[in-house]
């Protein structure tokens, strides 16, 4: 239990570092919903062809745009494994992991990282 | 198992950002959002176990490929239909009845209603509905998740 609550711990202040690191693909995610509001949104409002129980269209599709872009993040987690990387040319990469992990996560020859 | 839910738990950091970005984004452009700081807890909750449950699918997804190239081509492939067969942009009613059978069974119908009811509408009805389908899915797949990562470690 101390064990998991320690990783997941962990793992959190690896991703705020990750955030802090790349500072700007914050900004860069909010480009597409920002898009679908702006755009998309008023866009399909005009066309008034769609029943959304009274709710203005712009409205209707908000949680959506808010998912769309969680869903895609979360749907890129994925599994290094050092045999590709090392395929990649990546020669050191207990080194890279030594990087990327902190020491009190059992992240050993597996790594689970964000994909871009 | 402690490493597939750290995983997933780390997402929600950034998941509270982006959720922060768009809300204030959306009011900027007139949408009201239900002022009731309950439902906005609710569907804070419900932004959380979702993405606990997106990125766990992705994990088990993961364990079984070995390229990254071919995961990505998976994810692309999972993404556009799970949001076009579901009730995001169009409402269940106007659409063919094949097609919401695909939709009863999609996550993402579940998680777009339940945000709907407490952002936007701001009533709790049918909530526990959508909130029992997203935890049924988050654990699902944490316990999938699990077995596989614990093989693919041996």
């Amino acid at each position: 239990m101390g064990n998991s609550i320690n990783a997941i711990f962990a793992f959190m202040v690896l991703e705020a570092r990750r955030i802090k690191h790349y500072r700007t693909e914050l900004y860069t995610r909010a480009i597409q919903p920002i898009l679908w509001l702006v755009v998309f949104g008023p866009v399909m409002a005009r066309v008034r062809a769609l029943p959304t129980n009274g709710i203005p269209y712009v409205a209707f599709i908000t949680p959506d745009v808010i998912m769309q872009s969680y869903a895609i993040r979360g749907l890129r987690i994925h599994i290094l494994r050092p045999n590709n990387s090392l395929r990649k040319g990546v020669r050191n990469f207990e080194e890279a992991i030594n990087n990327v992990c902190l020491p009190n996560v059992h992240c050993t020859w597996q790594v689970l990282c964000i994909n871009n | 198992m402690s490493i597939v839910l750290g995983r997933s738990s780390a997402s929600i950091i950034r998941a509270l950002f982006q959720f922060a970005i768009i809300t204030s984004i959306a009011i900027a452009l007139g949408v009201k959002i239900e002022p009731n700081p309950f439902y906005l807890l609710l569907s804070l909750i419900i932004v959380v176990i979702t993405f606990i449950g997106f990125s766990v699918f992705s994990i088990w997804i993961a364990t079984y490929m070995k390229i990254r190239e071919r995961f990505m081509g998976i994810g692309q492939a999972i993404t556009i239909p799970l949001f076009f067969a579901s009730n995001a942009i169009y409402p269940i009613s106007i659409m063919p009845v094949p097609i919401r059978v695909i939709v009863l069974i999609n996550p993402l119908t579940y998680v777009v209603d339940a945000l709907r009811k407490t952002m936007i509408i701001g009533s709790s009805y049918g909530l526990a509905i959508d909130a029992l389908a997203l935890v049924v899915f988050a654990v699902l797949f944490i316990v999938l998740a699990s077995i596989e990562f614990r093989r693919i470690i041996d």
